[in-house]
């Protein structure tokens, strides 16, 4: 029985159980050569409830340094536990104390680190009968947040794990063919990158959008290829482990989570007993500004959208502009795969919109032609000024856009 | 130099759905002559710095044709 495909590489559960009995040693941070080597040093860790740093395999001295690393260091562990069967397994790492430090993605180029109790990254996580059978398209980083969803989701259920993640298209589409996909996990880039198909995919049954603001044109483009797919969007951090899920881009607060919620100057606020216990978070009266913003769809303040992340909209001689709601028009452009829009310094206006574009391939667009195609759809201000056409719009180690 | 200012003043002209002009000369003023607002001065100033590598507005506020030839 596997547990993960990886290009050429495979690792079964026979191979894991096989591990964590022959072993001694861990690193509890680890540079790792590949996913199989990172997830069978993690799965032993967490058998054997010790503490683990989930370290991308590319930081760089400096991301090292700064926060206080020591890794690949080889730590003995006197009596590993034996463990007997498949069952075992996957009780002993449910039960775990480990706990385990995760680094935010830095896309704005900043990485920290957060430390989570196990049973804190799990508490979304389902476990059933129904799952046994669920075979995961690995689209995720497995150091990120999200990532570590889709491992424990997998692993609990005894899933298979197909890697995709950074793959191409053609890549991801024969995955999905040829092992029967039933569960994708991404970011709103990976799913824009893959459209449009020219097949449907019938074995899809779940599909989870996060990481990243999505819309709902994408989520309708999506249900179009997997018609047999639920579409669940996540919202969660680094900093607070997952929180909300929705089947749509309005997510509601729910009768428990009331007082626990609120919004203050439009960016949401989340009250400490939702994400259990965190030591680095500042907290404002105990919530945690999230530095999302978000706005209400009813007067009952039951039903909010994600609209923007705080520190990235654009003044433009005064004007505010949401990159993504520039972002969201571009994508609905049927020559336009993926774009990326930011605010450049301008002397005459502060700063100015520019936006970077990624087309589908043999296709041709020329700048007055996206002109005209925003023309009346957003306002003037949020027009980008300056349209470049580039081969590819550069993703971060999550997948998701990088933010210049 | 005249001419790649020309294709520029036109490029933004086309994406406002204004007609092309066929010359530039000295004393043509931005904003009188050339009808550009605030959004379009912006926008010739990143393209005048691709283009050239100088930043037009960079020490004050350009008026004319004729001013951009000296930043030039």
């Amino acid at each position: 029985m596997f547990f993960l495909i990886d290009r050429n590489v495979s690792l079964s559960y026979e191979e894991i159980l096989l591990h964590v009995n022959h072993s001694n040693f861990f690193t509890d941070c680890y540079i790792y050569p590949d996913i199989r080597s990172f997830l069978l040093n993690w799965i032993f860790a967490l058998v054997n409830e010790k503490n683990i740093a989930l370290m991308d395999s590319d930081l760089s001295e400096k991301e090292i340094t700064s926060n206080d690393l020591k890794v690949n260091r080889l730590i003995k562990i006197d009596h590993p536990k034996k463990i007997n069967s498949v069952e075992e397994l996957v009780n002993s790492i449910r039960n775990s104390n480990s706990e385990i430090t995760l680094f935010t993605s830095g896309t704005t180029g900043f990485t920290r680190k957060f430390t989570h109790p196990l049973k804190n990254l799990i508490r979304k996580i389902n476990i059933s009968d129904e799952r046994k059978n669920d075979v995961w398209g690995f689209a995720f980083n497995p150091t990120h947040v999200a990532g570590v969803q889709v491992f424990f989701q997998a692993i609990l259920n005894q899933n298979l794990l197909v890697n995709v993640f950074m793959e191409s298209k053609d890549f991801v589409i024969n995955a999905i063919n040829e092992y029967k996909i039933t569960n994708l996990s991404s970011t709103p880039t990976f799913y824009r990158l893959l459209l449009p198909l020219d097949q449907t995919f019938n074995s899809v049954k779940k599909i989870t959008i996060g990481g990243e603001k999505s819309d709902n044109y994408l989520v309708s483009q999506v249900v179009k290829y997997f018609p047999n797919a639920r579409i669940n969007n996540v919202y969660g951090s680094t900093e607070t482990g997952p929180l909300f899920s929705s089947q749509n881009d309005e997510f509601i607060v729910q009768d428990k989570h009331i007082g626990l919620i609120k919004v203050v100057e439009d960016e949401l606020y989340i009250h400490k007993d939702l994400f259990g216990k965190t030591t680095q978070l500042h907290l404002i009266d105990d919530f945690y500004a999230t530095g999302d913003l978000v706005e209400w769809i009813d007067n009952e303040k039951r039903r909010f959208r994600f609209t923007s992340r705080k520190n990235e909209l654009i003044n433009v001689g005064g004007y505010k502009v949401n990159p993504y709601e520039v972002e969201d028009e571009l994508t609905q452009h049927p020559k336009i795969r993926n774009v990326r829009v930011f605010g450049k310094p301008n002397a005459v206006l502060g700063n100015v919109i520019c936006c970077e574009i990624e087309l589908l391939p043999d296709l041709e667009l020329k700048e007055e032609e996206v002109r005209f195609f925003l023309n009346g759809k957003i306002q003037n201000f949020k027009i980008p000024r300056k349209i470049t056409f580039v081969e590819k719009i550069d993703l971060t180690r999550t997948g998701k856009k990088k933010i210049v | 130099m005249q001419e790649k200012l020309l294709i520029i003043i036109n490029s933004i002209k086309r994406n406002k759905f204004e007609d092309p002009i066929s010359e530039i000369n000295p004393e043509q003023k931005l904003r009188e002559d050339l009808n550009f607002d605030s959004f379009d001065l912006a926008e010739l100033t990143v393209k005048i710095e691709e283009e050239f590598g100088v930043d037009i507005f960079e020490d004050g506020l350009v008026n004319s044709v004729n001013e951009i030839y000296a930043k030039l």
